[in-house]
C-alpha cells in the first residue's frame, strides 16, 4: 500500500477516524494502532508479519528481563539477554537480506583459489521495511541496557511503537524514547498541527509523483537499462536525474510518513536536512537519512571509541561505520563498493581537515562554500552510480558511457530537463520561502485547504507516471 | 488560582483539539466533495479517483490479483538483489518467462557433435538421410508458451541445418534477420546466436556493419573498434538517391583518416576464431583507397574508384583462430563500405544479426531492388528473419489494409536474391503505452499488426514466430517492466537486456522444437 495511492489515502482517513473515536480508551486505541498497523504491512505480504511479531515479542521479553538483572546487578545474565537481542534481530537481517549475498561472495571465493562450491540459496523475498525495523527494536534493548531507557510493561505499547505504520517501511528509524513516552499518553492535536501536517503530506507527494517517479520513468531507468544507447552529457544529466529521483523520493516518503503521525498527535523525527547543500561529506551524511547515521553513530562508531580514539583507531572507526551504512542499503556489491567510497571520502576529508588544522564548521569565503558545496554534490551524484546500477558491470558500463563523452542530450526531452532544473532550484532556496508558503497554506480556511489539496492531487493525477512506482527505500 | 489556571489551560486544549478535528473532517470532505464532481461533469472523467471496474481501495490490496496488478513493489520489486526468486517471477510473468531468463537457467545445450555421436550410423555424405540423425531431447526446448506458426515452411533451412549439424563439410547454414532497434543492438540475435552455435557448430560471427555511426549499434562476441566519423547511411532514413545501402541496409562513408578494426574476441561462448573475412562494399567514380592489414600485417591495398558504381566484395581466406582486419581509408576519395562478414570453414550456423534503428518493414523497399537481389544472392542465406512491427504500432492511424499489402512486397523484395529461400515473420514486442488513468495497456494496434503478420506468413509460405503472445500477450510490457529483474524498459517499447534474453530463448527453443518436429515427420 503505498502513500501515493487511494488505499493509503482511504486508508489513514479510516484509521483516524476510528483512532480519534478510541483516543479516551487507551487500551483499545493501542490495541487498534497495532491491528491497523498490522494490516497495513499484511498488504504487502501477510506472512511476514510474523517477523516482525518475533522481533516484537523478543524485545519486549529481553527488554523487561535486562531491567530485571539489572535490578539485581546480574551483569552476566544482562549482556546474555543483550546478546539474545542481537543475535535474533540481526540473525534475521542476516538471513533474508545477506545470506545469498554472503553465501555467492563466499563460493566466489572459494573459486579464485580452484575450490568450486555450489552455495545453497534460499529463494525467499526481502521482507519490506526488515532494515528499519530491526533497528529501531535493537536501540531499544540497547538503551535499556546502557541503562538510558526504562522498559515498558505494556506489550501493546511497544507493539505499537515498533509497528506503527507511517513510518514502518522505510523509516524514519525511531527510537523507543522517542515514541515510547507519546503513545503513553493520550494524543492531543495542538492548533495547526492538522494544516501543517497536510501541508507536509501534500509536499511529500509532489516529491514522489512530480519528481521522483517522473524522472525515473522519463530519463534515468532509461540511462541505466541502456547506457550504451546514450551520449556521456545525458549519462550525466541522468546521474544528477537519479540524485534528485532518490532525494525525492525517500524525503517524500519521509514527509508523508510524518505528516500522516502528526494526524495521529505524535512526532516523528526528522531525517532530512536539504542534504545536497552539505559543504562536506560528514556534512552530507548529518544531512541525509539522518536518523540512520545518528543511529550508527550511537550504538557503533561511539562504542568503537569514535574520534576519541588513537588516530589509527579514530579513522577505522570511521570507515567501518560508513562502510556498514553502504552496506546497510543492500546486499550486493554496488552497496559494498558504494560504501567504500563513502568511507574513502569521509577518511580523506578528514584527513585533510586535521592536517590544515581547522574546524569543518569554520566559516568559509562564499566562493569557497559554492565550490564546496558543488563538490559534495558531484562526490554524491557520480557515487550513485553504484548506488543505482543493477550490478557493478551496470554500474561499469554506465561510468565508461559517461567518460566516453559526447555533448549531445537530443535523447532527454525539454520538460524533464525542466524538472530536473525545477527540482534543484528548489533545493536550494532559501529556507524561509518555504516556511512562507507552508504559512501561507496554514492560514488558509480549511474549504480552501481542501481546494488547494484537491488540485495539487488532480495535477499530480495528470503527470502520474503510471500505476504505482514503489519507494526506493522499502527495499532496503 | 493556580487550579483555575491550569483548568482553563486543559480547557483551551481540549478546544483546540476538537477544533483541529472539525477542521480534518472540513478538509477531507471539501477534497471529497470536489473530486465527486468528476463523477457529476464528463469533463472531468481524468480526475475521478475510481473506476467501477478498478475493485474497493484497501480491499483489492488484499486480494490474490493485487500480484499481477502490482507485482513490481510488493513482492518481485524487493527481491534481494543478489538473487531472482524464480518462483515469484513464474508467478508473476509465467513459468515460461521465468525459465527462459539467464543462460545459467536453460537445460545446457548439448553439443551438437554429442548428439551426432548417438546417431552413429547418419545419413550418407551426399545429404540428409531418410532416417532421424539427429535426436532432439524434448528438455531442450521445454517451456515454451509459443511454437513457429506455419514451421513445414521451414524445410529449406532445416535441411541446411541438418547438414550443419551433422558435420558435412561446407555445411554453414547462414540466417539473415532483419529488424528494428531490438536486432539493431544484437540483443535477440545473439541470444539465438549463441544458442544455435552451441547446439549446431559454430561457423562465424556473420555480417557487421563498418561502423556504428551514430547509431545504437552494437554486436556482441566479436571485436569491433571504429573511429568516430564514419556517416552511416541507412535505408530507414532513405538518406542517399542511389538506394545502394548494402546487405545490411547501411552503407558507411567514410575520408581519409576513418579506420574500423574488426575480429575475434579473445574469450566468449563464440566468436573466438574466425577463418575468412569477406569485405562488401561499393566502387564508385570518386572512389578512395583503402589500406588492408590482417592481423597486422599490410596487404594489397583496395581501390574502391570504378567508372561505374558497381557492388563489390574482398575475400580473405586464413587459417582458422584468432584474427583482426583492419581497414583504414587513406584518401583519394570518399570510401563507401558496406561491411564485413566472418565466417569458419567449419560447419555450423552463421546469424546475421542486421538491424536498422527506427526500422519499419516498409524502410526495406527503399534497397534498390536490383542491388539488394544482388547481395542477397552473394550472401546466400537459408532463412529470412524479419523482425518489424513495433515501430509500425506507434501510428494509431496505421491503416492495416495498407501495411499488409506493403509487407508482401517487402517479403518479395528481400526474397527476390533467393526465392527458395525459407523466411520467418518475427512479430513485434508488446508495445505499451498510457491510458487517460495513467495505466500501461498494450497499444490498439499491435494485435492488429500481429494478425496481419500471421495472414501475410501463412500467404506467402514463410513461418511465423508470436513474439507478442510468447511474451504473455496483452498487458505483457507493463508486467515485464514491474519484474525484478526489469525485464522491459521505461519506454515501454523495448525489452532490457535480460528482457531480450527471454525473447531470443522462447524463440531459439521454437526452433528447435519446430526441428524437432521436422526430423521426426520424414
Amino acid at each position: 500500500m503505498h502513500f501515493h495511492s487511494l488505499d493509503y489515502l482511504t486508508f489513514l482517513v479510516l484509521a483516524l477516524s476510528l483512532y480519534w473515536l478510541l483516543a479516551a480508551h487507551g487500551l483499545l486505541r493501542l490495541a487498534f494502532v497495532f491491528a491497523a498497523s498490522c494490516a497495513f504491512y499484511m498488504a504487502w505480504n501477510p506472512t511476514y508479519i510474523a517477523l516482525i511479531l518475533t522481533s516484537t515479542v523478543l524485545d519486549y521479553t529481553v527488554g523487561l528481563r535486562i531491567a530485571a538483572a539489572a535490578e539485581k546487578d546480574e551483569q552476566r545474565a544482562k549482556r546474555a539477554w543483550l546478546l539474545l537481542s542481537l543475535l535474533g534481530n540481526l540473525g534475521l537481517l542476516g538471513v533474508f537480506k545477506y545470506y545469498n549475498f554472503f553465501a555467492d561472495a563466499t563460493a566466489q571465493t572459494l573459486a579464485l583459489v580452484g575450490i568450486e562450491v555450489a552455495p545453497a540459496r534460499l529463494d525467499v523475498l526481502l521482507p519490506v521495511g526488515i532494515s528499519f525495523y530491526t533497528f529501531q527494536t535493537l536501540s531499544y534493548t540497547i538503551d535499556i541496557y546502557r541503562g538510558r531507557l526504562a522498559p515498558t510493561r505494556s506489550f501493546l505499547r511497544f507493539a505499537c511503537f515498533v509497528t506503527f505504520f507511517p513510518q514502518l517501511v522505510a523509516g524514519p528509524i525511531v527510537r523507543a524514547s522517542e515514541l515510547l513516552p507519546q503513545l503513553e499518553q493520550r494524543p492531543r492535536l495542538q492548533a495547526g498541527t492538522v494544516s501543517s501536517a497536510l501541508f507536509l503530506i501534500a509536499v511529500g507527494m509532489i516529491k514522489k509523483v512530480a519528481f521522483a517517479d517522473y524522472l525515473a520513468v522519463n530519463l534515468n531507468d532509461r540511462v541505466f537499462d541502456d547506457p550504451s544507447a546514450f551520449t556521456g552529457a545525458e549519462v550525466m544529466l541522468a546521474l544528477y536525474g537519479y540524485t534528485m529521483q532518490i532525494y525525492c523520493d525517500f524525503s517524500g516518503y519521509t514527509d508523508v510518513a510524518r505528516g500522516s503521525a502528526m494526524l495521529f498527535g505524535l512526532q516523528l523525527p526528522e531525517n532530512f536536512d536539504r542534504p545536497y547543500q552539505a559543504t562536506s561529506p560528514a556534512e552530507f551524511w548529518r544531512r541525509w537519512h539522518m536518523t540512520l547515521s545518528t543511529w550508527l553513530r550511537d550504538y557503533l562508531y561511539f562504542p568503537l571509541g569514535g574520534s576519541r580514539a588513537a588516530p589509527l583507531r579514530a579513522y577505522m572507526n570511521l570507515g567501518l561505520t560508513m562502510f556498514l551504512i553502504g552496506l546497510w542499503h543492500g546486499a550486493d556489491w554496488t552497496f559494498v563498493i558504494y560504501g567504500l567510497l563513502q568511507a574513502c571520502a569521509m577518511l580523506v576529508h578528514r584527513y585533510a581537515y586535521r592536517r590544515a588544522g581547522r574546524s569543518a564548521d569554520q566559516a568559509d569565503p562564499l566562493w569557497l562554500h559554492a565550490l564546496k558545496i558543488a563538490g559534495t554534490l558531484h562526490f554524491a551524484v557520480l557515487s550513485r552510480v553504484f548506488f543505482r546500477g543493477s550490478s557493478v558491470d551496470n554500474a561499469l558500463e554506465v561510468s565508461a558511457q559517461l567518460l566516453q563523452g559526447g555533448v549531445s542530450i537530443g535523447h532527454v526531452p525539454g520538460q524533464v530537463l525542466a524538472v530536473l532544473a525545477v527540482g534543484y532550484l528548489a533545493h536550494y532556496t532559501p529556507r524561509h520561502w518555504f516556511e512562507e508558503i507552508r504559512r501561507r497554506f496554514v492560514a488558509l480556511p480549511a474549504p480552501a485547504q481542501g481546494a488547494c489539496l484537491a488540485v495539487v492531487g488532480a495535477c499530480l493525477m495528470l503527470v502520474v507516471s503510471q500505476d504505482v512506482v514503489p519507494y526506493i527505500y522499502f527495499q532496503f | 488560582m493556580k487550579s483555575a489556571t491550569a483548568e482553563f489551560s486543559a480547557q483551551d486544549t481540549s478546544q483546540a483539539h476538537a477544533g483541529e478535528l472539525r477542521h480534518l473532517a472540513w478538509v477531507v470532505g471539501s477534497m471529497a466533495a470536489i473530486f465527486l464532481l468528476s463523477y457529476a461533469l464528463p469533463f472531468l472523467t481524468r480526475f475521478r479517483p475510481l473506476l467501477a471496474d478498478e475493485g474497493l481501495p484497501i480491499v483489492r490490496m488484499f486480494k490474490g490479483s493485487q500480484e499481477s496488478e502490482l507485482p513490481g513493489f510488493a513482492e518481485a520489486g524487493l527481491i534481494t538483489r543478489a538473487g531472482v526468486s524464480e518462483q515469484q517471477l513464474a508467478k508473476t510473468l509465467g513459468a515460461h518467462v521465468a525459465s527462459n531468463l539467464g543462460e545459467a537457467r536453460d537445460t545446457p545445450p548439448q553439443d551438437a557433435r554429442d548428439v551426432r555421436g548417438a546417431a552413429g550410423q547418419g545419413p550418407d555424405a551426399t545429404g540428409p538421410s531418410s532416417g532421424p540423425a539427429l535426436r532432439i531431447a524434448p528438455e531442450e526446448y521445454a517451456d515454451i508458451p509459443r511454437s513457429i506458426e506455419f514451421a513445414q515452411n521451414l524445410r529449406p533451412f532445416f535441411t541446411a541445418l541438418e547438414r550443419s549439424a551433422m558435420d558435412k563439410p561446407g555445411a554453414i547454414t547462414r540466417i539473415a534477420h532483419y529488424g528494428d532497434s531490438a536486432v539493431a543492438a544484437d540483443a535477440i540475435a545473439s541470444t539465438a546466436r549463441r544458442r544455435f552455435q552451441k547446439r549446431f557448430g559454430d561457423a562465424g560471427h556473420g555480417f557487421i556493419l563498418i561502423s556504428r555511426g551514430n547509431m545504437h549499434y552494437a554486436h556482441k562476441d566479436v571485436l569491433h573498434r571504429t573511429s568516430k566519423g564514419w556517416s552511416a547511411e541507412s535505408a530507414v532514413q532513405k538518406s542517399i538517391g542511389e538506394a545502394w545501402y548494402g546487405y545490411g541496409g547501411v552503407q558507411l562513408r567514410g575520408r581519409a583518416g576513418e579506420s574500423a578494426l574488426i575480429g575475434t574476441v579473445k574469450e566468449g561462448p563464440i566468436g573466438t576464431r574466425v577463418s575468412r573475412f569477406e569485405l562488401f562494399y561499393q566502387r564508385h567514380k570518386r572512389g578512395g583507397h583503402l589500406q588492408v592489414k590482417i592481423d597486422g600485417e599490410a596487404r594489397e591495398p583496395i581501390d574502391t574508384r570504378a567508372d561505374t558504381r558497381e557492388d563489390a566484395f574482398e575475400r580473405y581466406d586464413l587459417p582458422d583462430g584468432p584474427h583482426t582486419l583492419s581497414l583504414r581509408a587513406v584518401g583519394g576519395g570518399e570510401s563507401r563500405l558496406y561491411g564485413v562478414v566472418l565466417e569458419r570453414d567449419e560447419p555450423g550456423v552463421v546469424y546475421d544479426s542486421l538491424g536498422l534503428v527506427g526500422g519499419r518493414a516498409q524502410r526495406l523497399l527503399n534497397l534498390k531492388a536490383a542491388h539488394i537481389k544482388r547481395q542477397i544472392a552473394h550472401r546466400d542465406p537459408d532463412l529470412l528473419v524479419l523482425g518489424f512491427g513495433g515501430n509500425e504500432s506507434a501510428n494509431s492511424w496505421l491503416n492495416m489494409e495498407r501495411y499488409e499489402q506493403e509487407l508482401v512486397q517487402v517479403v518479395k523484395h528481400m526474397r527476390a536474391g533467393k526465392p527458395k529461400m525459407a523466411c520467418l515473420l518475427f512479430a513485434p514486442l508488446d508495445q505499451g503505452e498510457h491510458d487517460k488513468r495513467g495505466k500501461v495497456v498494450t497499444v490498439e494496434t499491435l494485435p492488429q499488426i500481429v494478425e496481419v503478420q500471421r495472414r501475410v506468413a501463412k500467404r506467402l509460405g514463410c513461418a511465423f514466430f508470436d513474439t507478442f503472445t510468447a511474451m504473455g500477450g496483452e498487458g505483457s510490457m507493463a508486467r515485464w517492466r514491474k519484474s525484478r529483474p526489469r525485464l522491459a524498459t521505461s519506454d515501454l517499447r523495448h525489452a532490457t537486456p535480460e528482457g531480450y534474453e527471454v525473447i531470443g530463448n522462447l524463440y531459439y527453443k521454437a526452433m528447435l522444437e519446430a526441428f524437432a518436429t521436422h526430423l521426426k515427420s520424414r
